[in-house]
């Protein structure tokens, strides 16, 4: 039953994950070989010095990345504590669950298993999906970007058909046969021992001990250093074995004696905890065998369903959901039961303090608690993961990270899930992954990410919604394309909203407007660049809280899911894609505008952040067409009023009003501007002034502005994966079938048609993703800060008053600083309650800012 | 009498050969002979010393093809210059590998050892010791390399080590704005 007669568990596999596979050697930089260097930078006591070394050249940052779990030890603490929810390892249930589909508590209910490590049936790959990925699921896909694990390596079965039980720090548990401890970031794996025959268990429940949870230091000769606890019931009673690698066996079979169901563990301090119906199982980890630790016997509420319920830590807490009452509501209702020690006492004395607070999330209706599960609980970053219905799973994540939030929907098919938390280690090595990448690898993944971004719609959409481009294309080569275009006059007649308007009207008012802002890259999304929590609690902290609604001179519904694209797009730093019908002058300033509230971005960049090509016809794009329209941003991006950006029929404009951005705007020669814009047949807007625009005041575009087709080539300027996506190249996996999905077919062909006209099939997808659906769908989608409970700036909440602190804290950053009831008293009503309403700020600069605390 | 004094001859061969042995012949890669007591060499690199014990030392001269004469004349100068030092016990029990293993601070005679070398010198050095096992000499040699690089910016450190900056501009720039707190001094 073993897999593999491999080596000991001590010695790991190594598959080629991607960062083992930047470790060969090159001839570059100094004489010094690689064991040498990496003798050098283990004597560096600074990180910053070892970080500079890195940037000197390749080699020198491969030599580190390989040693990132040593010098991680010198990062500071909030630098690697701040990326560190990575994403979800989660298994998508069969849609006809056969037995042995990895799918525990399937089986749980069934009670025909021989255990949760079923042999050779056919599960679905167990996939991560990277946090990043949920900004792509702004655009109405259906379902979230998953990269799988295997990656056609040695492995590659293992992995592809384990299922997750149990993540912490950087490792994650996998179940194939036999247990294994995986690092995805690393690649490396170990295989724990079989346990066969009587010692086997059925069902089980893991907890994982690493490295981070030691207090005292290790010896450095200890590369590896896990604790692997199961807790299995046995015919009478419940026992619990543990794994250690330092012996790398098993420990023998503690036995206890009820029969506790448990599912998800935290680990804090050593200790493992599972929630029971009153209080919780302790098990002491950190020892040579595990051993049970006394809890409080009771003080929790037990008439909560086992899915409402988690187990948060850094002071030991039950998260619980209440119910709503009835009517669907924007409100959960949460309980937080904190051990805390009772004062006066023998020390252990524990009890269970209960804190309410109330999670008011604007975007989201919950109906009943029936649909609402809790997941999983990040231990580091603090982010809970929950899944709302069959339909939804929404994801809260702590806004300070600037990650942002993000949702996913279509995951109540979910199972196993297991958020994934990068280490310190991790965090490291994935510093220099932009750098090591190839460019064939920037363009293979960016076509895979970014190829999803495309919306339909079809002829009776067309109709209805006049405003809206008939079919919006970002493809991808080497930077973003973005191809707007209509389908003809014929096909947009008819349209209500715009009846009143000529046609031509009709034709230039399709904008797209793309604003990059930096790089759609979940790694930089959580870079420094945001205005920290507590920099300034005057202004929003994150522009998702500026830019989250439209302006007001923007009425048209369809103005509202794209700007909330961009708001989220602008949150992660990426490009903030922005469609909108006119005036589209008066939108793209208000984008601007916004994030000029939000201070964005904050670091200066040298060179432009976005360079604009009119692309030459639908070609297929090359990486730098040679004529640069304009480029946006610079040196000295001190950020931006309103900024001008005027589409005239024969060339892009820029008009900077205020000057904000250090432009370089060139009209396209006329040879080359024939056929990139089509040019109107009006040859009024060729002669006309480029229309500025002050303030919020509305603007009518120029009569033929453009009328067919314009193309855009838009380069951010430093091309960036995403980490998640670069994982998902080395590990050579394939796009998720968007077929079965119901989403769009992506065929590359039709990227590539040359016309409109051509382009017609495009419009007859399954069904296609059209925006009334985003609409429809809006509210449910969700961003919220656990930290604040709100998905708005933390700090300026934090600030409100104290007492309000308490329940912040138990669900916020990770730092649970809980006061015992003793010492502080419970305000009065009973509830800690902060109301917070995005969606009433009138202004959109104090959208950031809560409203109401009752 | 005769088989007395053939055998007096030949514990006094077997002496020679004896104190032959109390040194060790290194080759350099350029065939330059250089001799080291073999206590120091055994007990300074793990791989001399397990050629001695393994009996693969060479009287006329082991070939160490990897190792410059210069490099070498170093080491055997640093083997000659610590046998004279008084040996640490904790140094000679320390014989982990040399990424894990606690360093000790550079005696004064070491600091001023490697401080005379060039760059070059210093860097065939720490190769020569990288190969020879020479765990002392190579936390001496490191030690004086990471000194090299503390508190430099990259393109100072670049200079200093010769190094070709392979990353294009935009991935630099990027790395600088990601790790902006790294940066702080250039």
């Amino acid at each position: 039953m073993r897999v593999g007669a491999g080596p000991s568990p001590t010695m790991p596999y190594t598959t080629d994950s991607w960062l083992s596979r930047r470790r060969g050697h090159l001839a570059d930089g100094t004489v010094l070989p690689d064991d040498v260097l990496a003798a050098v930078f283990v004597r560096l006591t600074d990180a910053a010095d070892v970080l500079r070394c890195a940037a000197t050249c390749k080699r020198w940052c491969r030599v580190v990345a390989k040693d990132a779990a040593i010098h991680a030890r010198l990062l500071p603490p909030e630098l690697a504590r701040r990326r560190a929810f990575f994403g979800v390892f989660s298994q998508q249930a069969l849609p006809d669950p056969v037995p042995g589909v990895a799918d525990a508590a399937y089986h749980r209910k069934r009670k025909r298993v021989s255990g949760s490590s079923s042999v050779g049936h056919i599960s679905s790959p167990c996939g991560l999906i990277p946090a990043s990925a949920a900004a792509y699921w702004l655009f109405g896909f259906r379902s979230p970007y998953s990269i799988p694990l295997s990656n056609g390596g040695r492995h590659s079965a293992l992995l592809e058909h384990s299922r997750p039980v149990a993540a912490r720090t950087g490792w994650v548990v996998l179940s194939f046969l036999d247990l294994c401890v995986f690092n995805p970031m690393t690649g490396e794996i170990f295989m724990l021992p079989s346990l066969s025959g009587e010692a086997r268990p059925r069902c089980y429940a893991c907890a994982l001990l690493t490295r981070d949870d030691v207090d005292e230091p290790l010896p450095t000769s200890t590369t590896v250093f896990f604790r692997v606890l199961i807790i299995y019931n046995r015919y009478r009673f419940t026992a619990f074995r543990a794994f250690s690698s330092e012996t790398s066996r098993w420990g023998t079979e503690v036995a206890r004696s009820a029969h506790p169901k448990i599912d998800n563990s935290v680990v804090l301090r050593g200790v493992a905890y599972w929630p029971l119906r009153h209080s919780a199982l302790a098990v002491w980890l950190d020892g040579p065998e595990p051993c049970e630790i006394t809890m409080p016997p009771w003080g929790i509420p037990a008439d909560q369903p086992q899915s409402l319920r988690l187990l948060g830590q850094q002071k030991l807490c039950f998260i619980d959901v209440l119910p709503p009452a009835g009517l669907p509501c924007r409100t959960i209702f949460l309980l937080t039961s904190v051990l805390s020690t009772v004062d006066g006492q023998d020390t252990n004395m524990l009890k269970w303090v209960m804190l309410h607070g109330r999670l008011y999330i604007p975007e989201m209706m919950v109906c009943s608690s029936d649909d609402f599960k809790l997941r999983w609980f990040c231990e580091k970053s603090g982010v809970i993961l929950f899944t709302i219905g069959e339909e939804t799973t929404h994801k809260i994540q702590k806004v300070v990270d600037g990650t942002g939030c993000s949702s996913w929907r279509n995951c109540g098919s979910w199972r196993n899930v297991v958020g994934y938390e990068m280490d310190a280690a991790g965090y490291l090595a994935s510093l220099w992954g932009d750098a090591m990448a190839g460019a064939d690898a920037v363009n293979s993944v960016r076509g895979v990410e970014l190829g999803r971004m495309r919306w339909q719609r079809s002829d009776a959409d067309a109709r209805e919604r006049m405003w809206w481009p008939a079919w919006v294309d970002v493809t991808v080569a080497g930077g973003v394309e973005l191809r707007v275009g209509r389908r003809s006059r014929a096909q947009m007649r008819g349209g209500g909203r715009s009846s009143g308007r000529a046609m031509s009207h009709v034709e230039e008012e399709t904008h797209l407007w793309v604003v990059a802002l930096g790089q759609l890259c979940p790694r930089t999304a959580a870079a420094a660049t945001w205005p920290a929590r507590g920099d300034d609690p005057g202004r929003p902290a994150n522009p998702s809280a500026v830019m989250s609604r439209p302006p007001a001179h923007a009425p048209d519904p369809l103005y509202r899911p794209i700007a909330h694209c961009t708001s989220r797009f602008a949150m992660a730093r990426g490009h903030a894609i922005m469609a909108s019908r006119a005036p589209p002058l008066a939108a793209g300033a208000h984008v601007v505008q916004s994030l000029s509230a939000a201070g964005f971005p904050p670091t200066t960049r040298q060179g432009p952040l976005l360079r604009i090509f009119a692309h030459p016809r639908n070609d297929p794009p090359r990486p730098t067409p040679p004529h640069a329209l304009f480029e946006l941003g610079g040196a000295s991006m001190a950020l931006p009023a309103p900024f001008r950006l005027a589409l005239s029929s024969s060339s892009l404009q820029t008009i900077t009003n205020t000057l904000p951005f250090s432009f370089s705007s060139r009209s396209l020669p006329p040879s080359s501007t024939s056929g990139r814009v089509e040019q109107s047949s009006s040859s009024r807007a060729a002669n006309r002034n480029p229309p500025t625009l002050d303030g919020n005041q509305s603007f009518s575009p120029p009569l033929g502005h453009f009328h067919r087709k314009l193309h855009l080539h838009v380069e951010p300027y430093t091309p960036v994966i995403p980490v998640a996506a670069k994982l998902h190249d080395e590990l050579r996996l394939r796009p998720v079938n968007l077929t079965r999905l119901s989403a769009p077919r992506l065929d590359p062909r039709s990227w590539l048609s040359t016309s409109p006209e051509q382009a017609a099939p495009l419009l007859t997808v399954d069904e296609p993703c059209r925006f009334a659906t985003v609409l429809e769908t809006y509210p449910k989608r969700l961003a919220v800060s656990p930290s604040s409970f709100s998905p708005t700036s933390p700090a300026s909440v934090r600030l409100a008053s104290e007492p309000r602190d308490l329940v912040q804290g138990a669900l916020a950053d990770g730092t649970y600083n809980l006061i015992p009831a003793n010492e502080e008293e419970a305000p009065e009503g009973g509830a800690d309650v902060i109301v917070i309403d995005p969606e009433s700020g009138a202004g959109v600069a104090q959208e950031g800012k809560p409203r109401s605390i009752t | 009498m005769e088989v007395d004094k053939g055998k007096g001859e030949a514990e006094e061969t077997r002496k020679v050969a004896e104190a032959d042995r109390d040194t060790v012949t290194l080759k350099s890669s350029d065939g330059k002979l250089f001799e080291v007591s073999k206590e120091a060499a055994a007990r300074l690199s793990t791989v001399l010393a397990g050629m001695i014990a393994g009996g693969s030392i060479d009287d006329n001269g082991t070939d160490l093809k990897q190792i410059g004469s210069e490099a070498l004349e170093n080491v055997v100068d640093y083997c000659n210059k610590h046998a004279n030092s008084i040996p640490s016990a904790a140094l000679i029990s320390s014989s982990i590998s040399f990424n894990t293993a606690p360093f000790k601070e550079p005696e004064e005679w070491e600091r001023k050892f490697v401080d005379r070398l060039s760059h070059d010198a210093l860097f065939d050095l720490v190769e020569a010791a990288n190969f020879l096992g020479m765990e002392r000499l190579l936390d001496v040699t490191c030690h004086k390399i990471s000194e090299m690089m503390k508190g430099k910016s990259p393109d100072q450190i670049r200079e200093v080590f010769n190094i070709k900056n392979d990353y294009t501009k935009e991935e630099l720039e990027e790395i600088r704005q990601e790790l902006a707190w790294a940066f702080y001094d250039d």
